[in-house]
């Protein structure tokens, strides 16, 4: 049995995509080529390069996927899964056998002919010797690569996973020309629907578009664009509204309701997968007891937290990782509440009257967390739990205070696929594991969706899952916090923005255009 | 001349000084008038008023000082209302300036010619190039070394007395009707000062500009100016003609002035042969870093004795205090105190060694700390010393205030800022003799006072010596000091004694020729002095002029 | 300059956590931590990274910042070639600093020294209080204040000037002058004060000396005292707080270059020190000290230069 996963209109009902909270957006007009687009971006390093494998900031993740470069799959922003340099592709039962066909008739931008043999080297980069991709449990689950002819390849994976194909959107995994990798590294050569002219790592890039591109119909609508790495939240702030860049990401929350005052920018505004947490040890009393974890589930002031720490720029978590950028949302599971008599409840059934815990914070963890952790102290006390904030230094915090301390402030940028963000940080025995929580039932449910191919069984286990993390998973969610970008009235977009990451996807380059 | 109008006519003046909101008089309504061609000698102590009014003749009041009441007329022109740039078009053209301090009145900065040339090319009376050459004539009138080159030299690189000549024929540089001369010759060694008077004179004379010179010296004043005017604290005293006013003043203040010179002590008999002296320096060759200051100088200085050490500046006579104290060890030779060589360095000197030698400063107002009390200034070498606290130690305390002739009530709790200068030289002295030392270095102590403050402090150093035995070192420069307080006078030159003995014999040919430059270059209070000296001499070969002729020998 | 290196050798590594903390962020397993402290040679004894960096540094090579060697060794042994050295990657951030305060000293300086005049000249008047009370606040704002204020008043209220100064190579030096403009008056303002007080303080110190009394009593006008007779003898303190203020405009200019997104040393300092990169940081520190002590130097020399006094001995 083979099943076409390529329209997956079903498949999305779970992904709350492009929910917006979008301001003064036009009504939403045909896509025209033409005009420049001025961005500035957050998250540029002096270090950046080409390399799909060290990306892990905006800066280039913008400017790498979906602009100079193309994955083999790409995420809409109404979160459907569509290809980019492949036309389509097909499973075989167990899910371990896929077969790509790849568009023909694209050409990277020195002229070279994309077929079997760039994906399969470009694939094969983030498995070479010492190589430290973060995509590599990605591309390490293919034990075999088959070029089956010059436009169709097939890879066979350890184990059936129905999510391969959308895990291959992911930024890291771009398309490079075989045999001249280094040199696509050096200069920036891909498929994309703009070719680098100049790049100044840590402070510009400025691309143009390619002519003829394959996928013209679908994007690639600037002539050219320029990107501005502007790391300081005023400096970036301003360049948008004195009309110096066109669009920005991650404006400061402080300065939204400024922002919105001015006639001519607009701000664009999704809950995606971003949470901010506070995972326990389990193996680290008193977080063993289930008892113990319900009653600090029910001391935590989850409106309140949304409220102040994020200005009410996100959602209330449910202690679920799977976020509204995910396909299998699990939306239907009672929402904890702020109860203290709940609380109390749980405390006394775990045997004690009141508890004396300390909770390590830095605001290296996330923006606010020591605020939060505060909020948290407050609100337990009615529940006769005493938490004791340790602010740690930022410094090393994910070395000396992460999966080292019983309790801790955490975030989590959330992960495209159930499968991946559970087998990160749920699964038994992974190194992330935060928590250290093991579940007989959960570590079962989650083999079995990885192979599953019906959507259907796969919503019903996952939706399992979630509720089990939710009920007796030892981390609290309390927050998932918004993508807030902001543009000027002079870009347009399609009214839909994607959430997986800022910046309609990041992929701002090739679906955005000139109003 | 022809005009019968004075040049200069100032009517009830009135100035007052502003400092810290406390107004305080300085001229309180004095007229003056002088004519053209004339010197005025202006004449009193500090604090008398005399360079306010000066240059108040100019128009001009320096900062914190303003004009209340009266009239100063230049020419017929109001200078007191006349706008800034009335007063400037007649500033250095037509009245010029010339200052104390000749090496702090040239601007380090530029070229001395530059300079000279600048208010002839602002005023418009010559162009640069006609200004320097007329200031080459003015400098050889002047009978500057080099006259073609001199004025194209930094100020520092030319000595304080070519300077003040350089400066009189930079006054001269617009042909000015009137020059102000404000205590030219005061920071001057005497046998430059007769120089640098001498071309004055002459200048001023040749062309026929008037002058008012100011000054504190007598008997500067009187080979200068026709007439004299003297003043105190801001009221004129008298005017006469220089003849007049030197052989019979009329008011009691102006016969004070001119009886100071009359203090002199008897000379005391030369000590025995045998005795031993307190302090007696012995082939002492001293340096600083590389350049020699003493050479091979030896002098005793004996119980009850004053031995005063003359020289011009940079002679060494300093030097041999600081060797004396142990500040600068000898090179070579020694220093005996009572007989027995003393440590070289003063750090490895006991403390009985250092209380025998104490010294009395200059400037009084630097050597005592602002922030202590008198009474504790002297206080403290006495708890040093002596070791005494407590009542002994007021009791001590109070008779030094006793000895130095100041009331301790008023005076032990006052800061030494509320203290005049000849009080703080007192304090200085009571400081040294807190040590009950035999022996103390009074190095220029009197050369910053008024003479007849400079008097009071004389005598009673001569008292305290005939009191207490003390052994006095009496470093000047002041000639008429030495023959008031010397018993024995040391001639320094080049760091070498040029000639010693007692005092009378010092004072009565034959001399050495340096001693009897020294000597004859004091001015003495007699208006036809300088012009005998001329005579004697011959204008070519007075101060540097004939130093430079001796050391060339 | 070997004192200096010391110090700023120990100075940076004594920072708290590392490259390999900082780089991998959440992702800092023992392991990954391990390989990239071995890779960067991290884990070798203190005394010999100082030497070798050292005797480097000497020879004018400041060695692979650790974030290309990082990332040139996710590719494993390839790559390498791609990436400069910490020379290339300064190169032309110091460029743009020195443009940026060539730029601020050529407005500053002439401007300081003018209004110091004319503030000596006029000194207790309605123009010197004013000046006075400006260049006193600007002195005492932080820098990021009078930033947002120039934005405020000439990019957002009054559009005359770019607030983003992202100059790159190639740009024309007109655009490149409108662009750095923003950034150099603030920077102006900041330095300005100093020096613009230092002449004024030390011209009217000598106000009081007797040979401006002689060059009033010439009848010279106060513009011809002040500037041919007190300047020429204020040069030397003027000089020296010139040259500590450019010394600033190229030490200090971190704040500046963040706020205007100017890529200049000081940007690539604040990034290299965030993830601790510590040959960047090195030789940030090493190029600042010399800027510093090269200046000063400058100053001495040309202080002596001022000083007829030094200029030609008795």
């Amino acid at each position: 049995m083979s099943i076409n996963l390529n329209r997956r209109s079903v498949l999305q009902t779970g992904a709350a995509a492009g929910v917006l909270a979008a301001t003064g957006m036009p009504a939403v007009a045909a896509p025209k080529r033409g005009g420049t687009l001025r961005l500035g971006l957050k998250g540029a390093n002096t270090s950046d390069t080409w390399d799909g494998r060290t990306h892990s900031d905006s800066f280039m993740i913008n400017m790498g996927h979906g602009c100079v470069f193309e994955c083999l799959t790409e995420v809409q922003s109404n979160g459907e899964l569509t290809g980019e340099l492949a036309e389509s592709w097909t499973a075989s039962a167990d899910a371990k056998v896929w077969t790509f066909k790849l568009r023909k008739g694209v050409k990277f931008h020195n002229g070279k002919s994309f077929g079997a043999d760039d994906v399969i080297e470009s694939l094969q980069m983030h498995t070479a010797e010492g190589a430290k991709s973060a995509a590599k449990p990605i591309v390490s689950a293919i034990t075999d690569m088959k070029k089956v002819n010059n436009h169709e390849v097939q890879l066979t994976l350890k184990a059936g996973n129905a999510d391969f194909p959308y895990l291959l959107s992911d930024y890291h995994i771009q398309i490079y020309p075989a045999g001249m990798i280094d040199e696509a590294i050096a200069k920036g050569i891909g498929t994309g629907p703009y070719k680098v002219v100049s790049f100044d790592p840590g402070v510009r890039c400025v691309v143009t578009r390619v002519d003829d591109h394959h996928l013209a119909d679908r994007g690639g609508y600037f002539d050219g664009i320029e990107a501005i790495a502007i790391n300081d939240d005023a400096a970036r702030t301003n360049a948008l509204m004195t009309g110096q860049v066109d669009a920005i990401n991650n404006i400061d929350k402080k300065t939204i309701p400024l922002a919105k005052a001015n006639p001519m920018v607009s701000i664009v505004e999704v809950t995606g997968n971003m949470q901010y947490t506070f995972p326990m040890l389990t193996n680290v009393e008193p977080f063993g007891d289930v008892n113990v974890r319900k009653a600090l589930k029910y001391a935590c002031d989850r409106d309140e937290m949304v409220k102040k720490i994020l200005q009410g720029h996100g959602a209330v978590g449910n202690d679920n990782p799977i976020g509204p950028a995910n396909q299998y949302v699990n939306t239907e599971m009672e929402q904890l509440a702020y109860d203290p008599d709940k609380s109390k409840f749980y405390l006394k059934k775990a045997g004690m009257s009141s508890l004396n815990i300390d909770l390590s914070a830095s605001d290296g963890a996330f923006n606010g967390a020591v605020d939060a952790a505060q909020l948290y102290q407050n609100s337990a006390k009615a529940a006769g739990i005493n938490i004791n904030v340790v602010q740690e230094p930022a410094d090393g915090y994910w070395s000396n205070v992460w999966l080292k301390k019983g309790w801790c402030a955490c975030y989590w940028s959330g992960r495209a696929t159930e499968d991946w963000m559970f087998s990160t940080a749920y699964e038994r025995g992974v190194p992330w594991n935060d928590t250290g929580w093991d579940n007989e039932r959960f570590q079962n449910l989650l083999l079995e969706a990885r192979a599953e191919l019906d959507s259907g069984k796969r919503r019903e286990m996952y939706g399992e899952m979630q509720s089990l993390v939710s009920q007796e998973g030892a981390t609290i969610i309390p927050m998932f916090a918004n993508y807030i970008d902001a543009h000027s009235t002079k870009v347009a977009h399609s009214g839909e923005i994607g959430n997986l990451w800022m910046l309609d996807n990041s992929r701002i380059c090739k679906r955005w255009w000139m109003a | 001349m022809s005009k019968k109008e004075p040049l200069i006519r100032i009517r009830n003046l009135e100035i007052i000084g502003i400092t810290d909101e406390v107004k305080v008089p300085i001229i309180n309504g004095v007229d003056l008038d002088l004519n053209r061609g004339e010197v005025l000698g202006l004449i009193g102590e500090s604090g008398a008023g005399k360079s306010t009014l000066g240059l108040a003749s100019m128009g001009y009041t320096r900062d914190g000082c303003h004009i209340t009441g009266g009239e100063v007329e230049f020419d017929g022109i109001d200078l007191i209302n006349a706008s800034p740039a009335v007063r400037r078009q007649l500033l250095g053209k037509r009245i010029a300036y010339v200052a104390q301090s000749a090496a702090a009145s040239f601007n380090p900065a530029h070229r001395i010619i530059r300079q000279h040339s600048e208010a002839p090319g602002v005023h418009g009376t010559m162009s640069r190039g006609d200004s320097e050459q007329d200031a080459i004539d003015l400098y050889e009138k002047l009978r500057l070394p080099n006259p073609d080159e001199i004025g194209f030299r930094y100020p520092h690189q030319v000595s304080g007395g070519q300077l003040q000549r350089a400066m009189t024929a930079m006054a001269m540089a617009c042909r000015p009707d009137l020059i102000i001369f404000d205590e030219p010759t005061t920071a001057l060694d005497v046998t430059t000062q007769i120089e640098v008077l001498a071309s004055i004179r002459e200048i001023v004379q040749q062309f026929n500009t008037a002058a008012i010179y100011i000054t504190h010296d007598l008997a500067v004043v009187a080979q200068m100016a026709d007439r004299i005017k003297v003043l105190l604290r801001g009221d004129e005293v008298e005017e006469d003609t220089t003849a007049k006013m030197l052989k019979s003043p009329k008011e009691d203040y102006t016969k004070s002035l001119w009886a100071v010179r009359s203090f002199k002590r008897d000379q005391k008999p030369m000590p025995k042969k045998g005795d031993v002296p307190v302090v007696s320096l012995q082939n002492v060759t001293a340096a600083y870093g590389k350049v020699p200051v003493l050479k091979d100088v030896s002098f005793d200085i004996h119980r009850e004795r004053t031995v005063a050490v003359v020289g011009e500046s940079g002679s060494g006579k300093s030097t041999a205090a600081r060797c004396i104290t142990g500040l600068l060890p000898p090179l070579s030779g020694q220093i005996l105190n009572n007989g027995e060589p003393l440590p070289a360095h003063y750090r490895s000197r006991n403390k009985d060694q250092l209380r025998q030698i104490q010294m009395i400063y200059q400037m009084a107002d630097t050597a005592l700390n602002p922030r202590m009390k008198v009474g504790e200034i002297i206080g403290r070498p006495v708890e040093f010393y002596l070791g005494l606290t407590g009542d002994d130690k007021k009791r001590k305390v109070n008779r030094l205030f006793e000895q130095i002739e100041l009331d301790p009530a008023e005076f032990a709790n006052r800061l030494p800022t509320e203290l005049s200068g000849g009080q703080k030289q007192r304090i200085g002295i009571a400081r040294a003799l807190a040590a009950e030392p035999e022996f103390i270095i009074c190095d220029e102590v009197t050369s910053a006072l008024d003479q007849l403050v400079a008097e009071g402090i004389l005598k009673l150093l001569a008292n305290l010596q005939d009191e207490m035995g003390l052994a006095y070192m009496f470093i000047t420069h002041d000639l008429s000091t030495v023959r008031a307080i010397a018993d024995e006078v040391v001639v320094m030159k080049d760091g070498v004694v040029i000639e010693q003995g007692p005092k009378d014999k010092m004072f009565t040919p034959p001399h050495h020729a340096y001693t009897d430059l020294l000597l004859s270059s004091v001015p003495e209070m007699d208006e036809k002095w300088l012009d005998r000296l001329l005579a004697d001499r011959g204008a070519e070969n007075l101060g540097d002029a004939a130093v430079g002729k001796m050391s060339g020998n | 300059m070997f004192m200096v290196s010391v110090l700023i050798f120990c100075a940076v590594n004594l920072l708290p956590g590392d490259f390999a903390q900082a780089i991998l962020g959440q992702g800092a397993t023992p392991e990954a931590v391990e390989a990239i402290r071995r890779d960067l040679g991290l884990d070798k004894p203190f005394i010999q990274r100082y030497m070798g960096w050292f005797v480097n540094a000497i020879q004018g090579d400041f060695g692979t910042s650790f974030a290309q060697a990082n990332f040139s060794s996710y590719g494993g042994s390839t790559a390498t070639e791609n990436f400069g050295s910490v020379a290339s990657q300064l190169a032309p951030r110091f460029k743009n600093t020195i443009f940026l305060a060539s730029v601020t000293a050529a407005v500053a300086v002439p401007i300081s020294l003018f209004i110091g005049v004319l503030a000596a000249l006029y000194r207790n008047s309605i123009f010197d209080r004013v000046a006075n009370i400006t260049t006193l606040s600007s002195i005492s704002s932080p820098e990021f204040f009078l930033a947002y204020i120039l934005i405020l008043v000439l990019a957002v209220l009054n559009p005359i000037l770019p607030s983003l100064s992202n100059i790159y190579d190639g740009m024309e030096f007109g655009e490149r002058l409108q662009k750095t403009m923003l950034p150099a008056l603030t920077l102006t303002l900041v330095v300005a004060a100093h020096m613009m007080r230092m002449t004024r303080a030390a011209i009217i110190n000598l106000l009081a000396s007797p040979f401006i009394e002689m060059a009033r009593l010439k009848g010279l006008s106060p513009f011809r005292v002040i500037l041919f007779h007190a300047f020429p003898n204020a040069l030397a303190p003027i000089i020296n707080v010139v040259a500590l203020n450019l010394a600033f405009l190229i030490t200090g200019v971190v704040v500046v270059e963040v706020v205007f997104v100017y890529p200049g040393i000081g940007q690539l300092f604040v990034d290299s020190v965030k993830i601790r990169d510590i040959p960047v940081v090195q030789a940030c520190c090493l190029v600042f000290a010399a800027a510093y002590i090269l200046l000063n130097l400058t100053a001495d020399i040309m202080a002596i230069i001022s000083n007829p006094r030094l200029r030609h001995p008795k």
